[in-house]
């Protein structure tokens, strides 16, 4: 044989070895697991504007290693017009504990847009194990005050203008000794005075180590401790020489029937008679749904009325409550949050009063990956009419590092996941765009609290998410939509405070959407307590009809879009 | 050129053979090779069981049995991604047989994390309701399975007849009479299905969501006392037991480990089984001795009244972690029943002795943990005892501060008041206790009839 022929067999088996040991290279298929960066996009529905408005707030949880339970769980904040200006502003809580000098802090916006720090001084800036936070006008001066709820504990601090609060907590007969997650102002018993619900969640002993299923030592299980009671205080009004006062009246409300680990609250009607009920979410023990019997007793109709498990009869751990009219029937309808080997689930309301599980119908399983999600808001974020759902997410037992968390503490690494963002295509079914919005949804986190709001007053809902050990973040929305109309409900009989368990209907273009006034949902946190209404392509509003706390009924005429309006009572017509 | 050409293709052919072979006998090597026990299982019990099941793959990796059993293996442990390659290879190696469809199915349905996987165990469903099943119950398992996913599927048309081939067939399974009794009260057939549920009232497996569906039944009919009886049940009743299932027995029974024992150990508790827990509570703390093996030790032991083995664990815990708040509301638990005995046996002084002790180390518990009902509540029981009446009556209301829902705490508060002499004030107090305790709790309404009298 030539030299060439035998060059050329040489090639042809050294083309046959390389093959075969290229096939040998198994490359897998990449999951897209909640833990993958994505890259950008130009479809984002948000901005991520935290520096640039001047929010540097970074959570902090105190040492690690212990696995202190509260530290997975928190933490919560609002969005809230502090200082009576008219621009939301913003409430962050610490966790680190008591007397490390790491305080809670308030942002308040300046006519620029931007927040500027406020804290020192304004009351607001103590330390301690800070979990929760409603907002409500207690005393009905037109300024709304705050509740914080804490590991063991609460506190509640009285709004006394210009971004400064007093500690009001135990002149006004607040006393809550359990563990204080998700709070919410309602007037129960329809009397004017917002009263207030705590939900407790577990009767935790820090001293009692938990472990994994492989022994090594990781955060407990709310299964490991009994559950607590939720707190009713009613609120007597002003007497005996003092603006506020509360009295804890859960014993004879009858809220001590089930003791539960309760994380979330939803406090408005759901039954239809005008009267505010509470929703509260239990981790993997049946919800709770007190429904109000108009006579300063509730009753627990969870299981009767479908709420209290899903639909294949379990109990999920039930974190974040983001309530919306999803599919435009008029009714209330409730998406919960669960863990990642959960699905999340979502309940229609119909008819009145009456929920049923339609997780599989509405699609909000239909996602790229799971987490398990905790804050968990509904708003309609592309303005086109239907509300959509966003959530966040994070671990509450280790799991892989995912890449991208290299920016956390190398702790929370391995509990880090990504937040989720689903658009209600229309009629409640939704589809996953978390993977079109890298900004929201790319970075993994371990995110609890998530409030919505408007803080720009564009009419475009803004999302504030708030991790564990790390830094806050404000999402602008800069979706492109349709039209809308912002309303804000304002009850001058009491001083001109946003009159919660509100009603209230928009009419516009043949359709008409239904939102109540009660900034107390999702998951620890107080949103905006204004309405927005996504009007799609309406491009006028037609009427709005609007039934007030204590049942009375108003009209309002249609007008243009892409406005706030405010409404108060008197100032419509009888319908 | 001929040549040289044909002798070009030749080798080109035996290259590209050569490659072929390679690549099947690789094939063949990566399927016949049992997946690798991960480096994060240390637990001992655990790598020997899977060790057992994976030496007998290496011993015969034709045998599905053998795969199924590895499969089973890490479907005990939790080890997901091991078992579906093994169960996927029985699956291969035994087509007609259920098992590993389904158990395959069961992972993808319950355990597994992308949306897509419910579709897939929904075929794997099919196959194992279609293929031989070692009994009819493995055969109906398979199909009311499958048509509680296609029912969370939200396709209730296909899942629907499946109920009625089930509830024909045997009209006693739980299962599917549970599931029978919903599609008729979807129809509208209400009668129908109140008797169905009313037969499942008692059943183990599906009492408590009986009690759902018929509150929500009643509920929607209108017929408020019965629903809120049946809501009230629901409060009481204790989890349903998993529907029986064959198929998950034998994965159940290679279970291994600590968070075996941990979970065999609350089941006996839950059970009542006192011998069962006791044996399990030690075994725990053998095998895997620290701080929480001790304290469900402890805790097992003050429950079958082990009270002197009890106070040693309680020291020695407390030596080890002073702070913990259950060992000292334990080693009051525990000084208490001592001093019971020594009451008993006449004498009084040491009763007293081990009774201040007890007060002593509730005290502790509660200084720990301020709202810690059961510490204030014991502690006032030996505070009474001892005649300190101010500072017992001081620990019931700080127990009553704590849990103003808890009954328990209103008849020790009852019973300190009775001793201070102020009768009116124990009558409110056990009153109160009345009102929170659940119906069938008869020791606050004979508190309060011997006050009464």
């Amino acid at each position: 044989m030539s030299m060439r022929f035998s060059g050329l067999s040489t090639v042809a088996l050294a083309i046959g070895l390389l093959f075969a040991i290229s096939a040998c290279t198994r490359t897998d298929t990449p999951t897209n697991s909640a833990s993958d960066p994505l890259p950008a996009s130009a479809s984002d529905w948000f901005e991520d504007v935290t520096d640039k408005v001047g929010i540097t707030f970074t959570h902090e949880c105190g040492p690690t290693g212990k696995f202190f339970m509260p530290q997975a769980t928190y933490g919560g904040g609002a969005m809230f017009d502090a200082d009576g200006d008219g621009r939301l502003d913003i409430l962050l809580l610490q966790g680190a504990g008591p007397n490390t000098g790491v305080h809670n802090r308030l942002y308040l916006q300046t006519p620029d847009g931007r927040f500027r720090d406020a804290s020192a001084g304004s009351g607001l800036d103590f330390d301690g194990y800070n979990m929760g936070v409603a907002i409500g006008d207690v005393d009905n001066d037109g300024r709304p005050d705050v509740l914080i709820t804490r590991y063991t504990g609460a506190r509640l601090l009285r709004n006394e203008g210009g971004g400064k609060f007093r500690d009001i907590t135990e002149e006004a007969g607040i006393l809550n000794l359990h563990w204080g997650t998700s709070a919410a102002f309602v007037d129960y018993d329809r009397d004017g005075w917002l009263d207030l619900i705590i939900v407790n969640y577990i009767d935790y002993d820090p001293s009692w180590p938990c472990t994994s299923p492989d022994g090594s030592k990781d955060f407990c299980g709310p299964r490991s401790f009994p559950g607590t009671v939720p707190r009713l205080f009613r609120n007597l009004g002003p007497g005996d020489g003092k603006p506020v006062r509360f009295k804890d009246v859960t014993v004879p409300a009858g809220l001590t029937t089930k003791a539960a680990p309760g994380l979330g609250v939803y406090a408005a009607d759901l039954t239809g008679d005008g009267w505010p009920d509470l929703l509260i979410a239990n981790d993997g023990t049946p919800n709770h749904f007190w429904v109000n019997q108009k006579d300063g007793t509730f009753k627990n109709e969870a299981g009767s009325r479908g709420i209290a498990l899903t639909g294949t009869g379990q109990s999920m751990a039930n974190m974040g409550i983001a309530v919306a009219d999803y599919d435009g029937d008029g009714l209330t309808d409730v998406f919960i949050t669960h863990l990642s080997n959960e699905t999340h689930t979502l309940w229609r309301q119909s008819p009145v009063g009456f929920f049923r599980d339609k997780t599989m119908d509405s699609r909000v399983t239909k996602t790229k990956w799971r987490g398990t999600g905790f804050g968990a808001v509904a708003a309609d974020f592309d303005r086109d009419g239907w509300p959509d759902i966003a959530f966040v997410n994070g671990r509450v037992y280790r799991g892989p590092e995912p890449p991208g968390a290299g920016h956390l503490p190398e702790f929370w690494r391995v509990y880090a996941e990504r937040n989720q963002l689903l658009r209600n295509a229309a009629g409640g079914k939704f589809d996953d765009i978390s993977e079109a919005n890298p900004v929201f949804c790319g970075t993994p986190n371990v995110a609890r609290g998530l409030a919505v709001g408007d803080f720009d007053n564009d009419g475009r809902p803004d999302l504030l998410v708030m991790p564990i050990s790390d830094r806050v973040r404000l999402y602008r929305n800069v979706a492109p939509g349709g039209h809308w109309l912002g309303l804000r409900a304002i009850d001058s009989r009491h001083s001109g405070r946003d009159a919660y368990n509100t009603t209230v209907r928009v009419t516009a273009g043949g359709r008409t959407w239904m939102q109540v006034v009660q900034p107390a949902h999702s998951y620890l946190c107080s949103n905006d307590p204004r309405l927005l209404f996504g009007l799609g392509d309406a491009t006028t509003v037609d009427r709005i009809e609007v039934t007030w706390p204590d049942g009375t009924q108003e009209r309002w005429p249609g007008g243009p879009v892409d406005r706030w309006v405010e409404i108060r009572p008197g100032e419509g017509t009888a319908p | 050129m001929n040549r040289r050409f044909l002798l070009v293709v030749g080798l080109v052919v035996v290259a590209v053979a050569g490659y072929a072979v390679y690549k099947y006998r690789a094939s063949a090597a990566r399927r016949d090779a049992p997946p690798e026990i991960p480096a994060d299982v240390t637990d001992p019990p655990i790598r020997r069981v899977i060790e057992a099941k994976r030496a007998a793959v290496v011993a015969n990796p034709q045998s599905p049995n053998a795969w199924g059993q590895l499969g089973m293996a890490f479907d005990a442990h939790e080890r997901w991604d091991q078992s579906q390659v093994c169960y996927e290879r029985a699956m291969a190696l035994a087509p007609s047989d259920a098992r590993w469809p389904f158990l395959l199915a069961e992972q993808l349905n319950w355990r597994r994390k992308v949306g897509t996987d419910k579709e897939e165990a929904v075929r794997l469903y099919r196959l194992a309701a279609d293929r031989n099943s070692p009994t009819r119950a493995h055969t109906w398992v398979a199909m009311l399975s499958l048509a509680d996913l296609l029912t969370e599927l939200d396709r209730p048309d296909q899942a629907a007849p499946l109920y009625e081939q089930a509830y024909e067939s045997d009209p006693t399974n739980p299962w599917a009479a549970y599931r029978m009794a919903g599609l008729l009260a979807d129809r509208g057939r209400t009668d129908e299905a109140t008797r169905v549920y009313l037969t499942l009232t008692r059943n183990q497996y599906a009492r408590k969501k009986t009690a759902v569906a018929l509150a929500e039944l009643y509920r929607r009919l209108g017929n408020t006392k019965e629903a809120d009886e049946y809501e009230h049940a629901v409060a009481l009743l204790p989890p349903d037991t998993p529907w029986a299932n064959p198929y998950a027995d034998p994965v159940a029974e290679l279970r291994r480990g600590r968070a075996m024992l941990t979970d065999t150990y609350f089941a006996q508790e839950r059970a009542q089984d006192v011998n069962g827990v006791m044996a399990t509570a030690t075994t725990l703390a053998d095998q895997y001795p620290s701080v929480e093996t001790q304290l469900l030790l402890l805790r097992a032991m003050v429950n079958t009244r082990d009270y002197v083995a009890a106070v040693a664990v309680a020291d020695d815990i407390l030596r080890v972690e002073p702070n913990a708040v259950i060992a000292h509301s334990f080693l009051g638990l525990a000084r208490l029943g001592l001093a019971d005995r020594a009451e008993a046996e006449g004498r009084k002084a040491d009763a007293d002795r081990l009774l201040a002790q007890a007060a002593e180390s509730l005290g502790e518990s509660v200084r720990l943990k301020p709202d810690y009902a059961p510490g204030y509540l014991y502690k006032a029981k030996a505070l009474l005892r001892l005649g300190r009446l101010p500072e017992a009556e001081a620990a019931a209301r700080a127990g009553v501060a704590a849990r103003p829902e808890e009954w328990e705490v209103y008849v020790v508060l009852s019973d300190v008041l009775v001793a201070a002499g102020r009768k009116p004030e124990a009558v409110t107090a056990a009153e109160q206790a009345v009102k929170l305790a659940p119906p069938n709790e008869t020791r606050a309404k004979q508190a309060l009839e011997l006050l009464k009298k």
